[in-house]
């Protein structure tokens, strides 16, 4: 299968006062072409960092330490702003959270998707209303010949949604970059637009990258998913066979915590996130692991293959999680 | 069964400031509602965002005065109280919302946080009974006596929503709000909380109105469930009645839409997925108010506002398709 994506060894930092904060710290991970890829994990285990980086959006005082971001084999990562902007907006797009803060609330939203057009192609926004109105369509949004002329806050939030990823999609984007796009939605609202991302896979073979908290969302949508835990990835495979058997203890645990019996008290994960500026030593999950051994306090599990699947954990395969010369 | 909340036809109806010359309007966030808290319950409010449910959660607990109707507490209408029994009162019932960090003091030490409140309930507690109380306060919802002396911003958010938690506890409440409480927080963390919140539910015998969006959480806390749409409660039956034959379409639709890893949430009737958003609670439908997104509507539905009708003893619905 034909990769888009290849994330390799990538460390990003945030260099603070206190300290330097590892928020992805060694991280690898291919995408692809026409798949949907899930990224789940707790806040602060660093996937909106890697959507940022993915999109050639990290600002300071983020500062990438090292790896490779290859999207169709060019490194993005070492590409200049112009060269940067060329690729985004048109051939990987954006969608995020919160709908309010990607939409100029004194431009109506129609001037704000043909930007994108004039960005890219030049000339003036007038000729592109056509090609807005037909991308509305596209996103399902009720009424577009007027719909164009309306500002953000004539819209709800879904519409505004729909409205940002009619953006994300203008320039036929290879690669969609999610970064909690339904989170802020009221379910019913986000069972439409994850359908309509999918509609937009789909009928233009776009792959996907979809972040989201919400593990239970991600298994049912995505092909495959990849568990991030402290800036590191724990698991990675195919969405039916984590669901069916997680290996990890991180995501056998997130996956029981969200299986809930009539009257029982949910299984919970002892302790909290730990910091990413002093991580612990050895496996990042060591602490709060009801199953660690004294080794997992000392040496760090390599993510291998477990059958098909992705694996960071000593429990798992073979035992070693990997080339365990150290031990 | 006994009531302990009773809410009789409340309405609550925010204007809005529009120009001097056009009539005015107003968002009808809770519309003519009956509910009824039984003792020792969990109800669970659900709905989408605009349905209601937290205005509904803010009148019970005394927060904001309903335009008409009443509410209730063993037959005291809240609204009505004189003085002494009005501080009882507001100790009876207590409420947790989802943001601990605007809920609770930045600049008051946990201490100060719980004291002030053990001091409403008794004025005259010394310093070593304070200290005593607030110690045990913590361990209630399991924290360490070592954040005695922490400020908020000190502890992670799922310990915050604990202290909001233990602050309810203190003037010993017989009914809990708890609005979207866990809502904020992470998958790991949420289900700490969750297990502190059913903990002292069996502790303490509250009867607790349980305010959220997610299914998966209702469906292992409540005992029943009341679904709002545009500030109306469209169905209301138990909590396994209502996942297992759901009857209003809304309801219907919501369990289709959730997301969820669980078996035990089965429905799945694709004919209810989702579509369209509700229509504006300032100027809604006249006939049924799911109108505009209900698969199952016909023309009777644009005309006939249907009314809450029991399908058996505890279980009623506002469907006409389903009551005719």
């Amino acid at each position: 299968m034909e990769k888009i994506l290849e994330v390799i060894d990538l460390r990003v930092y945030y260099d603070l006062p206190q300290g330097s904060v590892k928020a992805i710290d060694g991280v690898d991970l291919d995408v692809v072409k026409g798949e949907i890829l899930g990224i789940a994990g707790e806040s602060g285990s660093g996937k909106s960092t890697l959507a940022l980086t993915v999109s050639g959006l990290l600002r300071p005082p983020a500062k990438v330490v090292s790896g490779k971001v290859l999207f169709n084999g060019v490194d993005i990562l070492k590409l200049k702003n112009d060269e940067l902007r060329s690729i985004r907006g048109s051939k990987i797009g954006m969608i995020f959270q919160d709908p309010n803060t990607y939409l100029n609330p004194i431009y109506t939203v129609g001037f704000q998707v043909g930007e994108v057009f004039e960005a890219h192609r030049g000339g003036s926004l007038r000729k592109y209303l056509d090609e807005v109105v037909k991308l509305f369509k596209a996103v399902k949004i009720a009424d577009p010949e007027r719909r164009v002329n309306a500002y953000p806050h004539q819209m709800s939030g879904g519409m505004k949604q729909r409205v940002l990823i009619s953006m994300a999609i203008a320039g036929e984007p290879e690669l969609i970059v999610a970064d909690e796009p339904t989170s802020a939605l009221d379910v019913t609202v986000q069972a439409e637009i994850v359908e309509l991302l999918n509609e937009i896979r789909d009928r233009m073979n776009t792959s996907v990258i979809f972040i989201t908290h919400d593990l239970a969302l991600l298994l049912e949508i995505s092909n495959r998913v990849a568990i991030m835990y402290a800036g590191k990835l724990v698991e990675v495979g195919k969405s039916s066979e984590m669901l069916k058997d997680p290996l990890h203890p991180y995501t056998k645990a997130l996956l029981s915590s969200l299986r809930y019996e009539r009257k029982k008290k949910l299984a919970s994960i002892k302790g909290s996130i730990p910091s990413l500026i002093n991580p612990p030593s050895g496996c990042r999950f060591h602490m709060r692991c009801p199953y660690a051994l004294p080794k997992c306090s000392q040496v760090e599990p390599k993510l291998v293959d477990v059958n098909g699947r992705k694996v960071a954990c000593f429990l798992v395969g073979d035992g070693y999680g990997g080339s365990d010369k150290s031990h | 069964m006994e009531a302990v909340i009773k809410a009789i036809n409340v309405r609550k109806y925010f204007p809005l400031s529009v120009g001097i010359f056009s009539a005015k309007k107003y968002v009808r966030a809770i519309d003519n509602v009956d509910l009824e808290l039984y003792s020792g319950e969990v109800l669970a409010l659900v709905g989408e965002s605009g349905s209601g449910k937290s205005t509904l959660g803010r009148v019970i607990v005394g927060l904001q005065k309903p335009d008409a109707g009443e509410v209730l507490y063993r037959g005291h209408n809240i609204y009505k109280l004189n003085n002494s029994l009005a501080k009882l009162i507001r100790h009876k019932i207590q409420a947790v919302f989802q943001n601990p960090d605007s809920s609770l003091n930045p600049r008051m030490q946990i201490f100060d946080i719980l004291s002030e409140a053990l001091l409403t309930k008794n004025p005259e507690l010394s310093k070593a009974e304070l200290l005593d109380g607030v110690v045990r306060l913590l361990r209630t919802v399991g924290l360490s006596d070592d954040h005695v002396f922490k400020y908020p911003h000190e502890l992670s958010g799922g310990e915050r929503q604990r202290i909001a938690i233990a602050r309810a506890l203190s003037v010993e409440p017989e009914v809990l709000i708890a609005d979207e409480i866990v809502s904020a927080l992470d998958v790991s963390v949420r289900a700490q909380v969750m297990n502190v919140l059913m903990d002292i539910i069996d502790k303490y015998r509250l009867s607790v109105i349980f305010i959220t969006h997610d299914m998966g959480l209702v469906w292992s806390i409540s005992d029943r469930v009341a679904v709002m749409y545009l500030g109306r409660i469209v169905e209301i039956g138990p909590t396994e009645e209502i996942f297992k034959s759901p009857l209003h379409p809304y309801t219907k639709m919501l369990l289709v839409s959730s997301p969820t890893a669980s078996s035990t949430m089965a429905f799945k009737d694709l004919r209810f997925k989702a579509r369209g958003e509700p229509p504006s609670p300032i100027d809604p439908p006249k006939g049924c108010k799911f109108v505009t997104r209900c698969p199952l509507a016909d023309e009777r539905c644009n005309v006939i506002d249907p009314q809450l009708n029991g399908v058996s003893e505890n279980h009623k619905v506002a469907c006409i398709k389903v009551n005719s």
